[in-house]
């Protein structure tokens, strides 16, 4: 299976970290706040389809809201596979890491 | 602030919208909105608004290219499938193609051709601020007002004086040098030429190649020559400054070449081939009774008013104007110059008159011939919808959306009608030569290097694709997907329903246009054939056209008068088909002593005239060279008598030009003008005239040309010698009309063609069918004859209700076309009959033709496969 790429592991973590808030609002402030760099909606939308695409997100519609001109939120929320996803680019990270030496963190 | 306020701009959220429809999601709008709030709310409406329209420029790009990406392929696709289609049904695609082709030739043959007539004298830098004055002409016994355009020569200066926002008038003379002769060295030809005042070219924009077009005309005895007559004179082309003569009826004059001109544009309504200038009248003595006076019209004057006066405000000046010149004066008008060729309806007009209503009528032909080429399109298409069901079902089931179908046939339409455009392009080129001769105009038809032309092709195009295609693209569109399940589908009953409409609106279109055209054609074989009184055949005429000839007309009648084939010669100034001069106003008393106002028709004539023509005297005596009071005598027609009232014409007096003329004959009527026009109070005057005319036995024309010839060159060095026939002269006074009928028969017999191309396709599709049903019926005994007649009862019910419906509208159209002759045949109801027969027969013909095939098949055949 393809990895995840930068993008769709940290759209995953934000996901994972805003819970039942989790829609394309907060992820972006969500990202905009870690890192410190400006996203635009495409670049939140595109690992978001791709994630719902491979099956590692799952979606569902929230009651519509005055303050969005009565549409609703697009809710997403991790699926078990995504987890493992999430887990695995995790292990190969760390033990790549191990293996570093020379190298101050 | 209210809730309005804080909303993105309505038209930024819907284009945002539109490129996040593919997504189909509307959450994602919502997104959008919710952070514009917060920005919003964090600085300013305004900044939101800015980061909106930001975002949307953004996206921008990339949806543009995906748009292309994909509207690309689609179309790729939807040609291909087109093509594979047409590929499949090749007899359909040709009778489809043929059949928008032909419809869409004639549509840019007639608007090419609309386009000429409309465009006439808008050439000028000045055109919408030029108008001609005319006079309506007061002492008119019926109710019919006439006008004219024959006016004083004070009548321009006057105006120009008095009336501020007139800029400039100029007076020109025409009639005068219709066909004059222009005369240099061993050169002689015949030319047409206006006499024109100074400002006649500061007011028109007829550009001079040499020449100033400010003093050309300005001295007596100068001339401006077209390019092309300059040319025949001069081949070297230094024609500027020389001399050439002009030689009048009754006079010569030497002229100078003061400019040179570029040819006259053919849609112009003033046509010459040299300008003289006004001075040179002027200063002729014997014409002094032309100036100086309110009395004599002889000039046409037009004007120029100052940019952005309505000519309405002016004309409104024209009565106190009047007051103060020359009271008593009949009314003026101005005539704009942009409507001179379409609407203008004068007495005694130089040029051909063309009237709006005929730009109006062939409009609508084309339009009808177009509507019955799209017809058939459509019920092709929707016809064999049946045979397509499979496909788009195929589609819709594999996810295609109606929009995507709908656009399939719209390209599917288009690229037929490109094929057809192709082919109509070249349908146009090859009948461009034959189509002039029937309009008798020069078109160009250079679709490439003309924008307006290009323009008409165009509209034509999309007109066809979009009529033919809309129809069929929404029906094809919206057939159930279900349907790719069914076994048997007839084609329903809804649709087949519209079908048969359209056919009976085609079949009706076909048989107006062809009963109408009948009607054309048998009011002019009325016309050929009827009894003028007087006798056109075997007359041939020859004008004599200067002064040196005219003195000679004696010696040349005495000398013809030897020939045996010569049974009569007479020179005269009016022809039986053409006395046109005109006397307004004249008062006579009637036998009870009351005034009588008359409008008198006259020419003068010699003693041989009716003899010549053969009008028939019914009352005193023939005018005679040996009776010397003769001199002063007068031949009145019937008409004249009748409206006078007199019991005993003969010996009363009329006075003409201060003369006093007895009446001492009575002519039978005869049609001295157009059958258009009812016959008027006439009267022959005695006088020897500038026409030979000359009455042979029946026998070979070219002998007795050759003859006349003879006898004009040993009596005339100079002129150059024309003649004509007077039966074909007759014909000419209804070139218009026979050039209508030639036009309408032959978009009769291509509308009749297109709509049976159609019948065509349709009745080979019901044929198709009905395969089934044919080969069971003749399993069970059915003869040919039951199958054939079957077959064409549909197609023949709908051409007999297209014939309820076209009868009476034909019979109204043609009603209305015979009400400009006053002398009519009765509307034929036989020919209507004819009309709807002729469609009927055409339309059993084409399905009987489809039917015998399968009529004959055998049922093993068509029954093998079930």
């Amino acid at each position: 299976m393809k990895l995840l790429s930068r993008s769709e592991e940290l759209v995953l973590l934000a996901v994972l970290t805003l819970k039942e808030h989790a829609y394309c609002v907060p992820i972006r402030k969500k990202l905009k706040e870690t890192t410190g760099k400006s996203w635009s909606f495409g670049s939140i939308y595109d690992p978001l389809d791709r994630l719902v695409h491979r099956g590692f997100l799952k979606s569902f519609l929230s009651e519509p809201t005055k303050e969005r001109g009565g549409r609703s939120k697009r809710i997403y929320r991790l699926t078990e596979e995504g987890k493992k996803a999430l887990i695995e680019i995790r292990n190969i990270e760390k033990a790549l890491w191990a293996e570093v030496t020379g190298f101050e963190i | 602030m209210t809730k309005k306020d804080r909303k993105p701009s309505r038209l930024a959220e819907w284009f945002l919208g539109r490129i996040y429809s593919e997504e189909d999601d509307p959450t994602r709008l919502g997104d959008f909105r919710e952070v514009f709030q917060e920005i919003h709310r964090e600085k300013s409406l305004f900044y939101a608004r800015a980061w909106y329209w930001c975002q949307l420029l953004r996206s921008l790009p990339g949806w543009i290219t995906h748009r292309l990406y994909w509207s690309t392929q689609m179309f790729k696709n939807y040609m291909l499938l087109s093509i594979r289609n047409l590929h499949k049904n090749k007899g359909y695609a040709l009778i489809n193609i043929s059949g928008l082709a032909v419809g869409m030739a004639c549509f840019i043959l007639i608007l090419t051709y609309i386009r000429f007539e409309t465009s006439f004298d808008r050439f000028h830098e000045k055109a919408g601020n030029i108008y001609r004055i005319i006079q309506k002409a007061s002492n008119q016994g019926d109710a019919v007002t006439s006008y004219s355009t024959g006016t004083s020569e004070l009548l321009g200066p006057a105006l120009v004086e008095d009336i501020p926002e007139i800029v400039r008038a100029s007076r020109i003379v025409d009639n005068w040098l219709d066909k004059a002769v222009l005369h240099l060295g061993d050169k002689t030809f015949l030319q047409n030429g206006l006499f024109a005042d100074n400002n006649f070219l500061k007011i028109f924009s007829f550009p001079l190649v040499h020449g100033d077009f400010h003093t050309a005309l300005e001295k007596p005895g100068s001339v401006i020559l077209t390019e092309s007559t300059a040319q025949k004179f001069f081949e070297n082309g230094q024609a500027l400054g020389k001399m050439i003569s002009l030689r009048l009826r009754n006079n010569n004059y030497d002229l100078q070449v003061a400019g040179i001109m570029e040819d006259v544009p053919m849609n112009s309504h003033l046509q010459f081939d040299f300008l003289v200038s006004e001075q040179t009248l002027r200063a002729e003595k014997r014409l002094r009774w032309m100036y100086g006076t309110w009395d004599i019209g002889n000039f046409t004057t037009y004007v120029e008013l100052a940019k952005g006066h309505p000519f309405e405000n002016t004309e409104k000046k024209f009565p106190s104007f009047i007051k103060k010149h020359h009271p008593g004066m009949d009314p003026l008008y101005l005539q704009p110059l942009k409507d001179i060729h379409l609407k203008s309806n004068l007495e005694r007009e130089s040029a051909t008159k063309y009237e709006i209503r005929q730009v109006y009528l062939f409009t609508s032909i084309a339009f009808i011939i177009l509507m019955i080429a799209c017809i058939n399109t459509m019920n092709l298409a929707t016809a064999r919808s049946f045979s397509r069901t499979r496909e788009i079902g195929m589609r819709k089931v594999t996810g295609a959306d109606r929009s995507q179908l709908f656009r399939q046939f719209m390209s599917e339409s288009f690229l037929v009608t490109f094929i057809s455009l192709l082919m109509s392009l070249f349908l146009v080129r090859l009948f461009l030569p034959r189509f002039q001769m029937l309009t008798g105009v020069d078109l160009h038809v250079d679709v490439l290097n003309t924008p307006s032309l290009f323009l008409i092709v165009l509209v034509t195009f999309s007109l066809t694709a979009v009529l033919s295609g809309i129809y069929p693209a929404l029906v094809l569109s919206s057939l159930p997907p279900l349907s790719v399940f069914r076994e048997f589908q007839t084609s329903g009953k809804k649709g087949s329903l519209i079908r048969n409409v359209l056919v009976v609106v085609q079949f009706s279109s076909a048989v107006i246009l062809i009963a109408v055209t009948l009607v054309v054609i048998s009011q002019l074989n009325f016309i050929r054939n009827k009894n003028l009184g007087f006798d056109r055949e075997h007359v041939v005429v020859f004008p004599l056209l200067e002064k040196e000839t005219r003195n000679k007309a004696e010696a040349m009648q005495n000398a013809l008068l030897q020939y045996p084939e010569v049974l009569d010669v007479t020179a005269s100034d009016g022809l039986a088909i053409d006395i046109r001069s005109r006397l307004l106003g004249l008062k006579l008393k009637s036998d009870q002593g009351t005034d009588v106002k008359m409008e008198l028709c006259f020419d003068y004539v010699d003693e041989h005239f009716l003899n010549v023509f053969k009008i028939k005297l019914v009352q005193g005596r023939n005018l005679s060279s040996r009776i010397g009071s003769d001199k002063n005598g007068i031949l009145l027609n019937e008409t004249a008598v009748k409206h006078l009232g007199w019991r005993n014409p003969i010996g009363k007096i009329l006075t003409i030009f201060r003369g006093k003329h007895e009446v001492i004959g009575i002519v039978k009527d005869f049609h001295f003008a157009s059958l258009h026009k009812k016959i008027e109070p006439m009267a022959l005057l005695y006088s020897r005239g500038s026409n030979i005319a000359v009455r042979f036995k029946p026998g070979n024309a070219q002998q007795r040309i050759s003859l006349l010839k003879d006898v004009f060159k040993k009596h005339s060095s100079t002129q150059p010698f024309t003649y004509f026939f007077l039966d074909e002269s007759y014909n000419n006074l209804y070139k218009k009309e026979q050039r209508t009928a030639e036009l309408f028969a032959l978009f009769a017999v291509l509308s009749i063609f297109i709509s049976c191309l159609g019948l065509l396709g349709i009745a080979s599709f019901s044929v198709e069918q009905r395969t089934k049903e044919i080969g069971i019926r003749k399993v069970l005994g059915a003869s040919l004859q039951s199958i054939v007649g079957l077959l064409m009862k549909d197609s023949v019910r709908m051409v007999l209700i297209a014939n309820i419906f076209a009868l009476p509208i034909a019979v109204y159209a043609a009603h209305l076309w015979l009400q400009d002759f006053s002398y009519r045949i009765r509307l034929p109801l036989g020919v209507f009959f004819l009309a709807s027969f002729l469609a009927l027969l055409l339309a059993a013909l084409v399905t009987v033709l489809q039917s015998l095939r399968p009529a004959s098949a055998d049922p093993v055949e068509t029954l093998r496969y079930e």
